[in-house]
């Protein structure tokens, strides 16, 4: 039960994922519902970034060497969704006539998007299971215990 | 929301003082928790009364995640040991403000 991505900071981290999967999809459900017809490309993007939030926050959640590479892929997709979708926004306005969660880097949820896939990849990378192990989550297992103060998310 | 807020001030304090959930901070998150009950019960009813041209579903739909939140917070903050469990707790606090104050531009059109 207890893998690395899903205690000490990484509970909190899976907590502010959880926050923005529900958000995003009840956003990005109310979108595509009402009037999608008004802005295709940024109600899509909505409905991409939703999935991609409640993957993450699952993969993370989880903690286990296939959810682990799962939450690396997701994670790394949101931080290029972000990106790409921030470019644009700011390059082509018209393209997205209404807000998605990434236009303008997230600046509408105070760029926690921009800020969170970061913080994601990072902890990630902290605990990463050593080389000398199998590979399991449990390898890294014995770091949570204190938490990692410098983590803070 | 000024309950929310406390308590998110109060879940910082005892995170950056390395301390644990304990029983006062329990108390304080089920009177919000109650406040956040009563806030469904009397959102619905304003809706109901209300002349004004309220998005019902998105209304409705701020106050059950708000109802939802402290909860899941409270079920995933549990079973960690450590001073991230009340770091959670301010996670879904400081939710339960943003939510609050959605609510508010939502009723005000």
């Amino acid at each position: 039960m207890s893998s690395a991505t899903n205690h000490g900071p990484g509970r909190v981290l899976v907590a502010i994922y959880g926050v923005f999967a529900i958000s995003a999809t009840a956003r990005s459900a109310v979108q595509l519902v009402t009037d999608f017809e008004e802005a295709p490309v940024a109600y899509s993007l909505s409905a991409l970034a939703a999935v991609i939030y409640v993957v993450a926050t699952l993969a993370l959640a989880s903690g286990t060497p296939t959810a682990r590479r799962t939450a690396w892929v997701t994670v790394a997709l949101e931080l290029c969704g972000v990106l790409a979708v921030g470019t644009l926004s700011i390059v082509d306005p018209a393209l997205f006539p209404d807000e998605t969660v990434w236009s303008g880097y997230g600046s509408g949820y105070g760029y926690a998007p921009l800020v969170l896939p970061v913080l994601g990849l990072i902890w990630l990378w902290r605990t990463r299971p050593s080389s000398v192990g199998t590979g399991s989550g449990s390898a890294a297992s014995d770091r949570h215990g204190g938490g990692a103060p410098t983590n803070h998310a | 929301m000024l309950l929310a807020g406390v308590g998110a001030l109060w879940s910082a304090v005892l995170f950056t003082r390395d301390q644990r959930l304990g029983d006062s901070l329990v108390w304080w998150l089920t009177a919000l928790e109650v406040g956040l009950l009563l806030q469904l019960v009397g959102g619905v009813i304003a809706l109901v009364v209300t002349e004004r041209d309220v998005d019902a579903a998105l209304f409705v739909g701020y106050l059950l995640t708000a109802v939802l939140m402290l909860p899941a917070g409270v079920a995933w903050a549990a079973s960690e040991k450590t001073r991230w469990g009340v770091g959670v707790l301010f996670v879904a606090c400081v939710s339960v403000v943003a939510l609050a104050e959605r609510l508010l531009q939502v009723w005000q059109g």
